[in-house]
């Protein structure tokens, strides 16, 4: 008894908060996808704001086609029970004259919006008719779809990809080959001027991997010039697109442009901003060759910290953040352990905390909130044991929090 | 070739010639519609940048014939398209309304439409009014403007095109095709809406329906049936299928129901005279929605101010008062007979019905020695009221009684025995008159028949023998009072009455009277004084019978006169009549009576 609470006293005297709390696993359910199970491997999972549709990317069997679906999830409790039958975001072609999807069609980079009266508004870049010229040729336009509206927002010859929702819904960051370089953009959807803005304008350089802050008056993103790359913010950037002209807009970026990581010589990937909009998170390899670290930078400027060695890339809206801020869920790049899913504090001052899902090949973890609830959606290989391993699946987990490891 | 078939074909022939004229004059408009459509089919074929082209070209060919346009689908299906190049959602979604409505929408078209609901941003507001309106004029300016893509400014644009041109809604709704965003919508004041009056504001989301309901005002002041009495207006408008109906008389104190229900009339009683009522309909459809409403201002009549009325003296010398009112309210009707002693109400008529005109009837009034004048006063009142609203009067003369039959004349006509006479004074009249037939000896004075019109001047009856009664002779008597007039040559008193009719006297086999007097009786009198000609005979009563009267007093003129003789023999005149045979036909041959 003795030993014990000294223990307890050393634990919440001498170990940082991070270390004290934690995730731990409740429950875990394999949520079924009607009529695409066993077809092809869900992946890049996205659950929009209120928890109620899920949407993923889904390679087909036959590998010609990736496209994004959509579905609500279905069950009164925190973890669903179910979903219904996953619909293609973008629409089928047919004889609509406004076909929006070639015969193999490819859609990618799903970001959710806030809901348009409970209804999901995302964003996809997807392949559209008219700008496919040849066998092989990809190209990629920004696909709105919302209650009452689906369209295109670019059309472009080059790339228009990884397009991100505001959270205010306002607007869409993407980023778009048509300069050569790779530039960030951000559509309007409201307000004046409304439409396509350039936001950057390195000419010798790619902006990559848009992420908004939760209060959609920043926009991390990657920059990459020469052999390194370095993670942006660009704030007030809604007084940024206030300026109409394009030179102006050019010469008035330097003064909302910070760079967090500055002296950074290796590699940036998909930052993603904490909750409470203090944090930006994001993915480093220092070799190529090597599994990427996470590391976490205060968006108010500092030194970046690594907080986990050896997670899987999650190019897709970068790495996930527990609704609290205190911590991310990863999939850690252990093949020892069949990549478990793990809980890392935002200060990395304490080991990752495995999140024991009982599942193997885990990827694509999406964090959430659901009846009051933490909910991790994540894709694995199977249950252990399971004797059909060969089609990815889609799980969810409850996760509860606890003070004390 | 027979001259049949030569007329056959010439009527064949002009047939022909009839039918490529009337070909000949409608081929302009068939052909400028298939032209018009024609180009704007070539305009959509070359794509989109010629979408304003194929737009006019389309209203070109709806303006040459706008039903064949609606109801074509090449028409149809050219519009939609078009019309979606142009940003005119609203005007190409009815076209694709109308293509489903006849069957025709095909896969492409349909694509369109799914596109058009489901994908363009557009959401839809659909007008909804009760009653169908044209020409709907009206504004819808977004409340926050920038918040509207280009995209959204130009459908907006286009959509005050079409305001402006007039919309019809009617209870199938009309659907208008809105960007997505928040609209101020402001109908023209000329509009006949009951609401929205002010401008209301709308939320438009893309992919919904919001419903904008119109409540128009119903029905059109033309077609309100407005019947207004003294406390009671009728109103009743022409009937809505499936609606309900609520009529609400406004008043300071609040709205008042009247009547309630599925009934397109409604009585609103209890009002008072000579007031403006405020009427509001509410029409409610079954789910107790209100679809329409219209006003109506009734007012009640007011109290009558005019009024005629006119008497006169009827066969049974009763008076008939007739009266006439103006329009205007009235509750009660007096007629009053005017006298020195005061007026006697001779009707008072109430009726919740207006009293326009009517008759009353008073008496009857014997007549007297002179002719004397009735007067009557109708009154027209309104209840309440302290004075009559209108007055009017009318007098009459109830003639002198008869003093006597002046002359008789007969005619008889196969079998049709007629009898006329005059009287002095020739205007008089009497209660009745009594027709006595002279038959022979022993039949003088049969009785063959009365008549009781006061005016009477002739009698007829049927006879068996028209050749016998050709040798008959009539005279009549007028009564007046109980008292019969008569002109005997001499007179011979009974002393008492009869007591058997003349047809059981004969009968018996006791002989008739002629003619039987009698008058009124006479306070003092001792005996009464008959004289007839030189002959004179006293009886005790009033009444007398006289029998061998007339044959031998043919063409002779007798005055009767009666006295009341008192106790000390003084002699007080009472009746005088004159009868006169001269009027008699004679007969041919005195000696061929029987």
């Amino acid at each position: 008894m003795t030993r014990r609470l000294a223990a307890a006293l050393l634990t919440a005297v001498l170990l940082p908060a991070g270390v004290r709390a934690g995730y731990r696993v409740e429950a875990v359910e394999a949520l079924p996808l009607p009529g695409l199970d066993g077809k092809g491997q869900p992946a890049a999972l996205a659950v929009d704001p209120p928890g109620d549709h899920l949407g993923f990317e889904f390679l087909a069997a036959d590998g010609d086609t990736l496209e994004v679906y959509l579905t609500r999830l279905q069950g009164d409790e925190a973890l669903p029970d179910g979903a219904a039958p996953p619909r293609p975001a973008v629409p089928a072609a047919g004889p609509d004259p406004f076909a929006l999807k070639p015969e193999r069609p490819l859609s990618e980079g799903l970001s959710f919006g806030p809901p348009k009266r409970g209804r999901p508004r995302l964003v996809v870049a997807a392949t559209r008719k008219a700008a496919v010229r040849g066998t092989g040729v990809v190209n990629l336009d920004v696909f709105l779809r919302e209650p009452g509206r689906r369209v295109f927002l670019t059309e472009h010859p080059e790339n228009d990809a990884q397009p991100a929702f505001a959270p205010d819904g306002t607007a869409v960051a993407l980023t778009s080959g048509r300069t050569g370089q790779g530039d960030l953009y951000v559509y309007r959807l409201r307000g004046e001027p409304a439409g396509l803005m350039r936001l950057t304008f390195e000419a010798g350089g790619s902006e990559l991997y848009p992420a908004w802050s939760p209060d959609g008056d920043r926009l991390a993103f990657v920059g990459h010039l020469g052999a390194s790359d370095h993670v942006y913010l660009v704030d007030r950037v809604g007084a940024l697109l206030a300026v109409t002209d394009e030179t102006s807009r050019r010469l008035r970026l330097r003064e909302h442009l910070r760079d967090l990581t500055p002296g950074w010589s290796g590699t940036c990937l998909a930052p993603s901003f904490s909750p409470d909009g203090r944090w930006v998170a994001f993915l480093s390899r220092t070799k190529a060759a090597r599994p990427a670290d996470l590391y976490v930078v205060p968006a108010g400027g500092g030194r970046a910290r690594r907080v986990c060695r050896g997670v899987l890339s999650e190019t897709r809206g970068g790495p996930r953040w527990t609704p609290d801020s205190r911590g991310l869920v990863v999939v850690l790049d252990d093949a020892d352990r069949l990549n478990p899913l793990a809980w890392v504090p935002r200060e990395g001052t304490a080991p990752p905390r495995l999140l024991r899902t009982g599942t193997e090949l885990n990827a694509d973890p999406w964090v959430t909130v659901r009846g009051g609830e933490v909910i991790v959606f994540f894709t694995a290989q199977g249950g252990v044991g399971r004797a059909e391993k060969r089609w990815r699946r889609v799980y969810a987990a409850r996760l509860r929090r606890e003070e004390s490891p | 070739m027979s001259s049949t078939q030569r007329s056959s074909f010439a009527r064949k022939a002009k047939l022909g010639l009839w039918a490529g004229l009337v070909m000949l004059l409608a081929l302009p408009a068939w052909a400028g519609y298939t032209a018009a459509l024609d180009q704007a089919l070539f305009y959509l074929s070359r794509g989109s940048t010629y979408g304003p082209d194929a737009v006019r070209s389309l209203r070109q060919a709806e303006a040459e014939d706008p039903t064949r346009a609606w109801s074509d689908p090449r028409w149809l299906e050219a519009a939609a398209r078009a019309y979606v190049q142009t940003g005119r959602h609203t005007e190409a979604y009815w076209a694709l309304e109308r293509l489903e409505a006849q069957g025709a929408l095909g896969p492409e078209a349909a694509a369109l439409r799914e596109h058009l609901l489901e994908a363009s941003g557009l959401g839809r507001v659909r007008m909804v009014s009760a009653v169908p309106l044209d020409r709907v004029r009206l504004r819808m300016a977004p409340l926050d403007p920038a918040a509207l893509d280009p995209a959204g400014r130009r459908a907006v644009e286009r959509l005050s095109e079409l305001f402006d041109r007039g919309l019809g809604v009617g209870p199938a709704g009309t659907v208008l095709l809105v960007p997505e965003g928040r609209f101020r919508v402001a109908f023209d004041p000329a509009t006949p809406l009951e609401a929205p009056k002010d401008a209301v504001d709308l939320e438009v989301w893309a992919g919904d329906e919001v419903d904008l309901r119109l409540v128009p005002r119903y029905p059109r002041p033309a077609s309100w049936r407005v019947g207004a009495g003294a406390r009671t207006v009728d109103l009743a408008w022409p009937p809505l299928v499936g609606m309900t109906y609520r009529l609400v008389r406004e008043v300071p104190d609040g709205p008042v129901i009247v009547c309630e229900g599925s009934e397109p009339s409604c009585r609103d009683q209890g009002l008072a005279v000579g007031v403006d009522a405020a009427y509001r309909l509410e029409v409610r459809t079954a789910d107790g929605t209100l679809a329409a409403v219209g006003r109506v201002t009734a007012r009640t009549l007011a109290p009558v101010e005019r009024a005629a009325a006119e008497a006169q003296v009827q066969d049974d010398l009763r008076v008939a008062v007739a009266w006439v009112l103006g329009d205007g309210a009235v509750d009660e009707v007096r007629v009053m007979r005017e006298g020195s002693e005061g007026d006697r109400i001779v009707l008072r008529r109430r009726s919740p019905e207006p009293l326009r005109e009517g008759q009353a009837v008073d008496g009857p009034f014997l007549p007297e020695a002179r002719p004397r004048p009735v007067s009557y006063r109708i009154e027209a009142w309104v209840a309440g009221a302290e004075a009559p609203a209108a007055a009017a009067w009318a007098e009459v003369e109830i003639p002198a009684r008869v003093e006597r039959v002046a002359e008789v004349a007969e005619s008889v006509d196969r079998g049709l025995v007629v009898v006329y006479w005059e009287t002095l004074p020739r205007e008089a009249a009497a209660q009745s008159y009594r027709i006595y037939r002279q038959r022979g000896r022993g039949t003088l004075g049969e009785l063959v028949g009365e008549i009781s019109d006061a005016f009477a001047r002739e009698y007829s009856y049927e006879v068996a023998d028209p050749l016998e009664a050709s040798q008959w002779r009539h005279f009549v008597i007028p009564v007046v009072g109980g008292r019969w007039i008569l002109d005997p040559e001499w007179i011979r008193a009974t002393g008492e009455e009869p007591d058997q009719r003349f047809g059981k006297r004969r009968r018996m086999g006791q002989t008739l009277p002629d003619l039987a007097l009698s008058w009124d009786p006479c306070r003092g009198a001792r005996l009464y004084a008959v004289v007839v000609g030189e002959k004179e005979v006293l009886v005790k009563r009033p009444y007398v019978e006289v029998d061998g009267l007339q044959t031998p007093l043919l063409a002779t003129r007798h005055p009767v006169r009666v006295y009341a003789v008192g106790a000390g023999g003084e002699r007080v005149p009472l009746l005088t009549v004159d009868l006169s045979y001269r009027a008699y036909p004679r007969p041919a041959k005195r000696g061929a009576r029987p």
